[in-house]
Order: C-alpha cells, then sequence, then structure tokens
C-alpha cells in the first residue's frame, strides 16, 4: 500500500510537471525564438527497500520527471541560417543599388535629361548662330549640364561613404551580438543540464546566432560542455567565437578607398576578404557596382568637357576671337582621416593655378593652435586659422577641431567638379576661325583644319593660285608673292594657322582665297563640329550616359530578383523550423486533456490506496 | 505536416500582405498611366523606351531647325518675288524706251521711274527674316547686302555663304542665298558689276538726251543701249528665277521632310507607349482576380482561425 501511495504520487508529480510545461507551451505560442518543450518521463524502477518477494511481480515504483527536453532540430537551424545570410547579402545589394539607379536620374530628370537639353538648345542655335537669346539659352543649359554632372557626382561620392558607413554599423551590430553570445556561452557551462534555464539560454542562443548569421556566415560546433563556438562559413572556417575568445569584426580601407575587412580587431587585427553571404557581402557587391559608376561618370565628365573644350577653342565667338574653355572639371578631393576627433569640414577653391601632382596634408596642433596645410612632398607649406592659402589654393575650416586631425587633399577631376566656365554668351565660339572662298567654278575639293601651321609670312588673307596643274602661288594680301608650291591632288597645304587638304584637281586659274572670319560674321561650322563629335561611335556622351543607366538599371533589376528569391527560399527553411519546434495551440489542448485525465487518475490511485489502508484498519 | 499556430499565422498575415501590395502596385500604375517608374522593373524595357525618347526629342528638334530655315526661305522667297516683278517692269519700260516715238517728258518720267524701282530694289535686296538676319548677305548677315556708296552707286558688302542648318538625320539645308551668287557678277576689268548698275545704265540713257529733243546720235545710242538693256535684264531675271526654283525646291524638300518627322514621331511615341504606358484592361483584370484572391483568403482565414480545440474544452 505504501509503494501504492508512492507510485500515486509521482505519477501527481509526473503529470503535474507536464502540465506545466503544456502552460508554458500555450504562454509562450508566440514569443519569437521560443522552441517548444516536453517534459521528459521515465518509469522509475522497484526501489529495493519495499521487500524482496515481491520484486518480481511489481512492475516498477512510478514515473519520474527526467527534465525538460527542447524540440531542437540542428539541421533546420542550419539552413535557416544558410537562407538568412543569402537574403541578408541579396537585400542589401537590392537596397544601395536603388539608391544608386535613383541617384542616375531617368531620362526625364538629371543628368540624361540635362544632356538631352543641352544637345537640343546647341542644335537650335545651329539655325541662327548669332541670336543672343538662343546663345544664352545654350549657356544656360550648359551651365545645367554642368551642374547635373556635379549633382551625380557629388550623389555617387555620398552613396560611396554611406555605404562604408553602413558597412561599419553592420559590423558594429555583429560585434555586439557575438558579445551577448559569448555570455551565453558563460551561461551555459553553469547551466543544469536539462534545465529550464539551460533551455532558455539555448532559445537565446539559438535567436543570437540567427542575427549573427544576416550579418556573416556561420557555421556553429558543440561541445561536450554544452557550449559552442563559431566559426565564418568561407571556406577557411576562421573562428569568430570560441568558449575562450570573441574575435570582433572591423571595417577599414585601402589605399584606393576600396573597404577592407578585419578579424580579431579589437586583438590582433588580419585583414579576410569578404564572406560569400550575409549583409556585409552585399554592401560589398553593392559598393563594387557603385565605385566602377563613379569613375565612368567622371570618364565621361572629363571626356565630354575635353572633347568641347578643345573644339571650342578651334572656333571663333562673336568678337572674332578664338574660343575660350567651356567647362573645367578639375578640383581637389578631401579625405579625413579614420581617426579625425573633431568635427572639421574642409571647403577648397582653386583659382586654376597648377596645384602639386602629389597633393597636400593638412594637420591640427592644439598646442600653438593652429592648422598646416603642405605639400606632401613638404616643399612648401603655411599655417594658421579659418582659412589657408597655398597654390592659389584656399582652404576654408569650419568646425572644432581636436589635436592631430588630418585631411588629405588630392587634385582631382571628375563630375562632381564639373562647372561651365564661361558667362558671356557672345563668347560662345560657334563659327569656324577661318573661311575659304573659292573662285567660281573651282574644280576639287577644300578642307581646311586649324592648327599652328606657320608656313606663311606676310598680310593675311592669302590666296592660293593655280598657275599650272601641278603648281601653286601663295600670295598675300598686298599680292605679294609669298610661296610657290608643287601640288599633287589630295595634298595638304601649309598655311598660317591652318593646313588646307585639296582634293581633285583644280584648274589653271583657279583660286582659294583663305581669311580669318570676321567678328559678327555668321557661321555655324564649329557648332556643327561640336555637335558631331557627340553623335560619333566613340563619343557618344547622351549615348554612354544612358548605357552606364541601363547597366545600373540591370544590376538593380537582377538584385531584386535574386533579393526575391533568397526571401522565399528564407521564409520557407525559417518556417520549417518555425513548424518544427514552434507551438501548436491544438496540440497542446490535448495534450491539457491527456494529462489532466492522468493526473486525475493518479489521485484515484492514492484514494484507491487510502480505501485498502481502510479495508485493512477495518479487519482489526 | 505539424504546423505551429504562430507561423500558421504568420503565413497568413505574410499571404494577405503579398496580395495587397500587388493590388497597390496595380493601382498605382493605373493611377500613374506608367507600367513601371524606376527603369530596373524591367530594363530592356526602359532602355528601349529613353532610345526613343531621345529620338521623338531629335525630331523635335529637327522640326524647330526646319521652321527656322523655312522661315528665312520664305523671307528670302517674298523678296525674291518683288525682284522679279521690278525686273519685269523694267523689262516692260525697257521696251517702251526703245520707241522712235519718245518725248523729252516721257524719258524723263521713266528715269523718275527707273529711279524709284531702284530704291525698291535695294530694299527688297536687304531683305531681312524674323530674326533680323539680312538673307542676302551670307555669313555677313548682320549687314545690309547691299549699301549705297556716297557717288550714288550701290556695292555689295556681305560675303560668304548663308549658313547651313541641320535639319535632322545629317541633313544640312542652306538657309539662304548670299547676292553675290546672282545678282553681282565680275565686269571683267578685275571688278564687279552689280544689277543696280543696270538701273543706273538706264536711267542714264534716259536722262542722256536733250529735254526738247534727241539728236539722231543720241537716239540711236538709246536704241542701242535699250536693246543690249533688254539682254542684260533677261540674264539678270534668268539669275532672280534661278534662285526661286532653287529655294522653293528646297522649301519642298523640308515640307516633306517635316511631315516625315511627324509620321516617325508618332509611330515612336506609339512605341513608347506599348513599351512604358500601362495596359489598363490587363491592370484592371489583373486587379480584379488579385481581390477575389484576397477576398478569399480573408473568408477561408477566418473559419480556420475560429476552429480551436480550447474552446471544446
Amino acid at each position: 500500500m505504501n509503494d501504492l501511495f508512492h507510485i500515486g504520487a509521482s505519477g501527481l508529480r509526473a503529470f503535474r510537471a507536464a502540465l506545466d510545461v503544456t502552460g508554458g507551451n500555450v504562454a509562450n505560442a508566440d514569443t519569437p525564438g521560443y522552441t517548444r518543450r516536453s517534459a521528459q518521463i521515465s518509469a522509475l524502477p522497484t526501489s529495493g527497500a519495499s521487500g524482496l518477494h515481491y520484486a518480481d511481480r511489481t512492475s516498477g515504483s512510478g514515473a519520474t520527471v527526467d527534465g525538460i527536453l527542447r524540440q531542437y532540430d540542428t539541421f533546420l537551424a542550419a539552413e535557416v541560417r544558410t537562407g538568412a545570410a543569402l537574403q541578408a547579402r541579396d537585400t542589401a545589394a537590392s537596397r544601395w543599388l536603388g539608391e544608386l539607379e535613383s541617384a542616375l536620374g531617368t531620362q526625364e530628370t538629371g543628368l540624361a535629361a540635362a544632356y538631352d537639353r543641352f544637345y537640343s538648345a546647341a542644335t537650335d542655335l545651329a539655325a541662327s548662330p548669332n541670336s543672343l537669346s538662343a546663345r544664352t539659352l545654350l549657356l544656360e543649359v550648359s551651365g545645367s549640364l554642368a551642374e547635373s554632372f556635379g549633382q551625380t557626382g557629388t550623389a555617387l561620392g555620398a552613396l560611396e561613404s554611406d555605404i562604408t558607413g553602413a558597412m561599419k554599423s553592420s559590423a558594429a551590430e555583429a560585434n555586439t551580438v557575438l558579445r551577448a553570445l559569448a555570455d551565453i556561452n558563460d551561461g551555459l557551462l553553469r547551466a543544469k543540464a536539462g534545465s529550464a534555464t539551460e533551455a532558455g539560454l539555448l532559445d537565446q542562443r539559438d535567436q543570437f546566432l540567427s542575427e549573427l548569421a544576416e550579418f556573416v556566415p556561420i557555421h556553429v560546433e558543440e561541445n561536450s560542455f554544452g557550449q559552442f563556438s563559431v566559426r565564418l562559413d568561407n571556406g577557411l572556417g576562421q573562428h569568430l567565437l570560441t568558449p575562450s575568445h570573441t574575435s570582433e569584426l572591423g571595417i577599414g580601407k585601402d589605399p584606393h578607398g576600396t573597404p577592407t575587412l578585419f578579424l580579431d580587431a579589437n586583438f590582433a587585427p588580419r585583414e579576410i576578404d569578404f564572406p560569400a553571404s550575409g549583409e556585409l557581402a552585399g554592401q560589398r557587391q553593392a559598393w563594387e557596382k557603385l565605385s566602377q559608376a563613379g569613375q565612368d561618370l567622371d570618364k565621361q565628365a572629363n571626356r565630354f568637357a575635353q572633347v568641347m573644350n578643345d573644339i571650342h577653342a578651334e572656333g571663333v565667338d562673336l568678337a572674332g576671337e578664338r574660343g575660350k574653355p567651356l567647362f573645367a572639371t578639375d578640383g581637389v578631393g578631401v579625405v579625413a582621416q579614420e581617426v579625425n576627433r573633431g568635427d572639421v569640414s574642409v571647403n577648397v577653391k582653386t583659382d586654376g593655378s597648377a596645384l602639386a601632382v602629389d597633393g597636400y596634408q593638412l594637420v591640427y596642433d592644439s598646442a600653438i593652435p593652429q592648422w598646416t596645410l603642405s605639400r606632401t612632398d613638404g616643399t612648401a607649406q603655411t599655417s594658421g586659422l579659418g582659412m589657408l592659402t597655398l597654390d592659389g589654393m584656399q582652404v576654408e575650416l569650419y568646425g572644432n577641431a581636436r589635436n592631430g586631425d588630418r585631411f588629405v587633399l588630392t587634385p582631382e577631376t571628375g563630375a562632381a567638379h564639373m562647372r561651365l566656365e564661361m558667362d558671356d554668351p557672345a563668347d560662345l565660339a560657334m563659327a569656324a576661325a577661318f573661311q575659304v572662298t573659292s573662285s567660281s567654278g573651282f574644280a576639287g575639293g577644300a578642307t581646311l583644319s586649324v592648327d599652328d601651321a606657320a608656313a606663311l609670312s606676310g598680310t593675311a588673307p592669302h590666296r592660293f593660285t593655280w598657275t599650272a596643274a601641278d603648281e601653286v602661288q601663295i600670295t598675300d594680301a598686298n599680292d605679294v608673292l609669298i610661296a610657290t608650291e608643287a601640288f599633287v591632288p589630295g595634298m595638304t597645304l601649309e598655311g598660317a594657322g591652318y593646313s588646307l587638304t585639296v582634293s581633285g584637281q583644280p584648274a589653271v586659274g583657279d583660286t582659294l582665297t583663305v581669311s580669318a572670319t570676321p567678328a559678327g560674321y555668321e557661321d555655324n561650322s564649329n557648332l556643327q563640329a561640336m555637335l558631331a563629335r557627340g553623335d560619333t561611335q566613340q563619343e557618344a556622351f547622351e549615348e554612354r550616359f544612358a548605357q552606364l543607366r541601363t547597366r545600373i538599371s540591370s544590376s538593380y533589376s537582377e538584385a531584386q530578383r535574386r533579393a526575391e528569391v533568397s526571401a522565399i527560399v528564407a521564409e520557407q527553411s525559417a518556417m520549417g523550423l518555425a513548424n518544427a519546434q514552434g507551438v501548436n495551440l491544438d496540440e497542446e489542448a490535448a495534450n491539457l486533456v491527456r494529462y489532466q485525465q492522468g493526473y486525475q487518475a493518479s489521485t484515484r490511485i492514492i484514494a484507491a490506496a487510502s480505501e485498502m489502508f481502510d479495508s485493512l484498519l477495518a479487519i482489526g | 505536416m505539424r504546423i505551429a499556430t504562430s507561423s500558421w499565422y504568420r503565413h497568413q498575415t505574410e499571404t494577405m500582405l503579398d496580395k495587397q501590395a500587388k493590388i497597390a502596385g496595380l493601382q498605382e500604375q493605373i493611377a500613374t498611366g506608367r507600367r513601371f517608374t524606376s527603369a530596373s522593373a524591367d530594363p530592356a524595357a526602359a532602355q528601349r523606351a529613353d532610345t526613343i525618347k531621345r529620338a521623338i526629342s531629335d525630331n523635335d528638334q529637327a522640326l524647330r531647325n526646319s521652321a527656322s530655315v523655312t522661315e528665312r526661305l520664305q523671307a528670302s522667297g517674298l523678296a525674291l518675288e518683288g525682284m522679279s516683278d521690278i525686273m519685269q517692269r523694267m523689262n516692260e519700260l525697257a521696251i517702251s524706251a526703245s520707241s522712235d516715238t519718245l518725248s523729252g517728258d516721257d524719258r524723263r518720267t521713266i528715269a523718275v521711274e527707273i529711279d524709284q524701282l531702284k530704291a525698291q530694289f535695294l530694299q527688297l535686296s536687304n531683305a531681312r527674316s524674323a530674326d533680323g538676319t539680312y538673307v542676302f548677305s551670307g555669313g555677313a548677315s548682320g549687314t545690309p547686302a547691299f549699301a549705297a556708296q556716297p557717288d550714288g552707286s550701290v556695292r555689295y558688302e556681305g560675303s560668304g555663304k548663308a549658313i547651313r542648318v541641320p535639319v535632322g538625320a545629317g541633313n544640312l539645308v542652306a538657309a539662304g542665298d548670299a547676292a553675290d551668287s546672282f545678282l553681282v557678277r565680275p565686269d571683267g576689268e578685275g571688278g564687279d558689276t552689280s544689277v543696280f548698275d543696270l538701273f543706273d545704265q538706264f536711267s542714264g540713257l534716259m536722262r542722256a538726251g536733250d529735254p526738247d529733243g534727241e539728236t539722231p546720235e543720241q537716239r540711236a545710242a538709246r536704241h542701242a543701249g535699250m536693246e543690249d538693256m533688254l539682254v542684260q535684264l533677261k540674264s539678270s531675271t534668268d539669275g532672280i528665277f534661278d534662285v526661286q526654283a532653287a529655294q522653293g525646291s528646297r522649301l519642298s524638300v523640308l515640307e516633306s521632310e517635316e511631315r516625315r518627322l511627324e509620321d516617325m514621331s508618332v509611330d515612336l511615341e506609339a512605341t513608347r507607349s506599348t513599351l512604358e504606358d500601362t495596359d489598363v484592361t490587363a491592370a484592371i483584370v489583373d486587379l480584379e482576380r488579385y481581390a477575389t484572391i484576397l477576398k478569399a483568403i480573408q473568408a477561408s482565414f477566418g473559419k480556420v482561425a475560429s476552429l480551436s480545440l480550447f474552446d471544446r474544452l
């Protein structure tokens, strides 16, 4: 009877424990990261003290609760982490490429639209090259084209530093998670195996591991003391976390400005390759595309400015003077040193003087206090506060400086620095520098190209007269004979500031007169040369920018598609894990009924034992 | 398959959110009229649409230049018509001035008319287009083509050729003709002579005879002069006709080019629309479809969510 009491009581305890677990499961039905528990119950063997003669006939002395079991699936959890790392990579890449796409604008906005307006206004001007209003319009759209280049270039530069900043905060967040995991590892060493404390810690561990996997792909190993280690899942498998050491992540920059990833950033930093998945990988991918786009845009800006300036310089303006530069793309790039503690912003203006190729350093000394701006090669320097001037470069400083704050200033060219150099519409050199007049019936063709030829003396304009099929006489404005040249069709005759290529065979007596274009002469030849250069295969400026936009849009579209797919994969494996280890309320309700009935049955066992005892007493 | 209660709820929520997002996307397509707002939604179509937009913009530009050239050519066309009318009148006067019976008064009347005609002709040859350029001055379009000199003669002061204007597809059309190509010719003595010298010659001959009666020599000179005058007038008139014809054919080329550009823009716009614009019918059908699905999900969600074993305990 004593045994039956014991058995009944052990049943009460076991079912009570199972009901508690069920209650806990129901309470946590919606708790993120909660793994369904079950009470592990086993039969108690017969206790020796109850008497030997019963030993082989009883079925044991009841039930006992061994511990709380987590319904944990290691394989599914690893799959969820892999999925999360891929999704984080694709989402990050897609997000930044989206930013890049909008920075480049559409056909109707930004640089593409500015190009369109520029070519429209230039072609409009070709129909009336001396019209001041058409010239003013072209100058205005040239200004907004330069401005669009500047805005786009600046936006790409800002995005580049935004991505680097995002990488740094990703690394910092990953480090926070790593430190939390290290704490959990310590807790696990002390927690009793099978205890609710251990189960709680393991829930937290799995939750944090999933978070960590969003930054870098990881591989988790458990050791025999219930603790765990985390490795990078990148083929080399460097440890991020062991029970004794936490290796934090760091983001740096190589000399070319490319972001780099460091391991063990606090103790013994060593550079490693970016892993293939995780948010950091996605940010790195987007950075690569962004950097390429920035370089491409800079090339386009420089090329456009150079070609336009070159052709413009070959023509003459309304005053009959040679064209001055239209666009400029030179400037100074300012890079703050990573460790600067102050909040100083630097503004640089140049006056077009030659800058030192190796660049400049700007360092603050709080002892004096003063800023020192020096050429990197050490050949010149200047010191002061507020504003410094060196090599025609004005450096303005705003904000609070701290000792040792340092900036590197590098002369550079590119879209961000693009600007219009002209403000008078009459200065647009739309006319060719020389006009060629041929005698009526001139049998041949003449093409003039502007250069620095100086073959002819005397007073311009010069007249080329064919005195024989194979002889040209050149006379000046005063009919003084300057030179006599042998002639063959297709040859180039050097002049004064120009060369004249004559095709075909002029007849004897035919003449060509080359004169400098007078002021106010209506001619659109130079403008047409400017327009034509933008039309050729190599220099299709508008087309090249369109290609850049299409390339980025395609990359973004591809990234979006990948992000969608990896989101579905991640969602499926997360769902699989949630279904395997999450709480189902119907199941818990069924368990509740089952355990309640078991509990009630156990009370009946005790009642039965009591009745049996009473019966025995009644005999006496 | 075992399903955790929380993940069932989450899955249901996400399915509904997904359908709602699709419905919102379709609504935006219908509201904006655009199939996509960012090129990445369909890079290939966006790239083609952008190329087409640039082509349409180029066409619009070419049409503007074409209109500008047409305007200049029409301005010079009107002047040329006036010139040929004057030539016609000169021809009539030269015929009547050849008559034997011509009194001194008649000759003076003719001389006065010739002087007036010359002034009119000068005005016509210095015609300007709406943008203020002198249409017959060639490249020196800022200065009048002809200017009266202190000695009363008229000299050509233009130079070079008129600008050639791009009017699309690499076509260049000359926006005018310099007067030196048809009103001025070499005089055979190293200098130039212009149509204005004809006027002076004519009026000189009319004023040469004695007012009260010509001598036989004077009459003979007038006859010979008028014969020569008729020949020279014909060649000058032919020169004007040639330029009129050349400009007329340029104008008709421009006109047909304009029609081609306009037709092309219509076609391009249609292609752009199929690439970029929302197919409203298809979008509304899709919208209905997703709305039906969403309703079904919502209804079934309510049914299934109300099934709980706890309710039966």
